[in-house]
């Protein structure tokens, strides 16, 4: 089976289970720190905008700006440009932890505006019931809107994920590892193209099911199926 | 030891009073100033259910937002209990709101928790202990007639069940002012009238002043006992909602009255008006829980040269009185109307001549 297998793909398994090892390691550790920063960024931007119930225009509009510059450079620039930072974090600028460094960062503006979203979406009609109960700012953001949005919520975290593995994917191509590496160094490189598309099918699977679970999720935290 | 619902005193609670002093209120957009509130007066006192009527736009969403300071007076200002409610700090305001409860068109419950979990949120942010929360839960979803539903999510319930969980948190924390904001106004009738009487449960058994802005006649007409009609920013007719549905006088109040007690005459009737030559008057006749109303047509027909037609009759009840409405050609001549008009003055029918062209169902005028 193992030799029929690798015989097909024309690759060790070993090299294929690393790969993945590597992927999930990437992702999920961006993951992480991503979602921490973006959603304290995603809480600043939902509620110092203005009519916000942190109104701070100043701190929203740095903000603003900062997450507009960050999300409009392209991720294969911003892999190169912030190699010094990597460099100066990790030690080096290859291998899959290194990778983590421009994935986080350009993950969490993204995630943080996706995330913004999901907080406007619970409106002003139940901000308003809160204020008229004589909740405190902090309580109406953790008693209203936390667990109003946690479904939105866990659907943005869900196109996070997704995202991130594509860019780990795109950070394989300069040296990051992973699934990405993979598909560049044996697939495309040396013309295996059917370990080239066979290893994008199990990108789709992973996407799929990765969507599928966070949509049950979501689901599960709205209660009002 | 903290503050519970039951452990409030009499005088923590207030009685419930808010006065309204000279109020005005703009919104400043980039492209012009919007005046919501002109020079508004008011005087609610505990113990009312006072109702604001006005179609949208009339500045009533935010009067009653002025209540619990959710919006705030460009000019004058807002007294509850006597306390000017913008003067307090934000802490002194959170706990003032607590004395305030506030139910809405769209309920605004939460999805993500059950019944209970909503309305036990008031007294949780308090840090109630625990089985004060039960206790005091449970008692108000008895109130409200929702007990069973109490481990059910706001979707599986109905818009009348919904308003009933909201009316629930908003008694949760015992207030002594209720504010609605069109809470029956996404409801069906039959649904509207049981949400009305649960409110005035809310009044008469727990002694809380209701204040509620609708657009419709017949909340103010089912439930409150004073009423105040808003048009573009100003108050422009108050009283007991008994003088507003007897006598109003502004032509809006007119055409609200008019959507509860349609006092107009069919044009078949007026076509036949129209042909009479003898000396008639059109009288419009206002009963108000006095003696029946034929016999004192009758009484006036036997007495006088007179004869009556009556073109339009409606019995109504407001404020637990019964409200007659009548509409009757007297035929005679001057001197026996007038005989007849002073005999409805002693058996205290009030009565006002009309110009009948003003009462014609406007359908039949087109035909």
């Amino acid at each position: 089976m193992r030799e029929v297998l690798e015989g097909f793909l024309g690759i060790s398994l070993d090299k294929i289970n690393a790969s993945i090892v590597e992927t999930v390691y990437m992702v999920s550790v961006s993951l992480i720190i991503a979602t921490v920063f973006a959603f304290f960024f995603a809480v600043l931007l939902a509620f110092t905008r203005k009519g916000g119930i942190f109104q701070n225009l100043v701190v929203y509009n740095v903000l603003n700006v900062v997450i507009n510059i960050v999300r409009s450079t392209p991720f294969v620039v911003l892999l190169v440009a912030v190699m010094p930072l990597t460099k100066a974090l990790i030690g080096t600028r290859i291998g899959p932890t290194a990778a983590i460094v421009p994935m986080t960062l350009s993950s969490i503006p993204f995630m943080a505006r996706l995330m913004e979203n999901s907080l406007l979406d619970t409106g002003r009609g139940i901000l308003e019931a809160a204020q008229s109960i004589g909740a405190t700012p902090f309580q109406c953001i953790v008693y209203f809107i936390l667990p109003e949005s946690l479904g939105s919520l866990i659907l943005s975290l869900t196109t996070g994920v997704v995202g991130l593995i594509g860019s780990s994917a795109m950070a394989g191509y300069v040296g990051g590892g992973g699934i990405g590496a993979l598909i560049q160094n044996y697939g495309y490189s040396k013309f295996n193209f059917t370990l080239m598309y066979s290893l994008v099918v199990v990108l789709i699977l992973v996407t799929q099911l990765l969507q599928t679970l966070g949509n049950k999720l979501a689901a599960l935290a709205r209660k009002n199926k | 030891m903290s503050e519970t619902a039951d452990e409030k005193t009499v005088s923590d609670r207030g009685s419930g009073n808010i006065v309204f002093q000279n109020v005005s209120k703009t919104f400043r957009t980039p492209q012009k100033d919007v005046e919501a509130l002109k020079d508004v007066d008011l005087t609610i006192e505990s113990g009312d259910i006072f109702g604001i009527i006005g179609f949208s736009g009339a500045g009533k969403s935010t009067l009653l937002r002025m209540i619990n300071a959710l919006e705030k007076p460009s000019q004058g200002k807002v007294l509850v209990d006597g306390e000017d409610i913008n003067t307090l700090s934000a802490a002194a305001l959170r706990k003032k709101r607590k004395n305030i409860g506030m139910i809405f068109q769209q309920f605004q419950l939460l999805e993500s928790k059950t019944v209970y979990a909503n309305v036990a949120l008031p007294l949780k942010l308090n840090r109630v202990p625990e089985e004060q929360i039960r206790r005091r839960v449970e008692e108000v979803l008895e109130f409200v007639e929702l007990t069973d539903k109490k481990n059910d999510y706001p979707s599986k319930l109905s818009g009348g069940q919904k308003q009933r969980v909201g009316i629930a948190r908003a008694l949760v924390s015992n207030p002594s002012i209720l504010l609605s904001d069109e809470s029956t106004s996404a409801l069906d009738p039959k649904t509207t009238n049981a949400i009305l009487q649960l409110l005035k449960r809310v009044n008469r058994e727990l002694h809380i002043t209701i204040v509620l802005i609708t657009h419709e006649m017949h909340v103010i007409q089912s439930i409150c006992n004073r009423v105040a009609v808003m048009e573009d920013g100003r108050i422009v007719e108050q009283g007991s909602a008994l003088d507003v549905f007897s006598a109003p006088t502004q032509q809006i109040t007119k055409n609200f009255v008019r959507t509860v007690i349609n006092d107009s005459v069919p044009g078949l009737l007026v076509e036949g008006i129209r042909r009479e030559t003898r000396n008639y008057k059109i009288l419009r006749l206002k009963f108000l829980d006095t003696e029946t109303t034929e016999s004192v047509l009758a009484a006036v027909n036997k007495k006088f040269d007179v004869e009556t037609n009556i073109l339009f009759a409606n019995i109504s009840e407001i404020q637990e009185k019964i409200l007659g409405i009548i509409i009757i050609q007297i035929i005679g001549s001057d001197e026996e109307i007038r005989k007849g008009l002073a005999y409805f003055e002693t058996s205290r029918v009030g009565w006002q001549e009309i110009n009948l062209e003003d009462n014609v169902q406007k359908k039949e005028v087109i035909a």
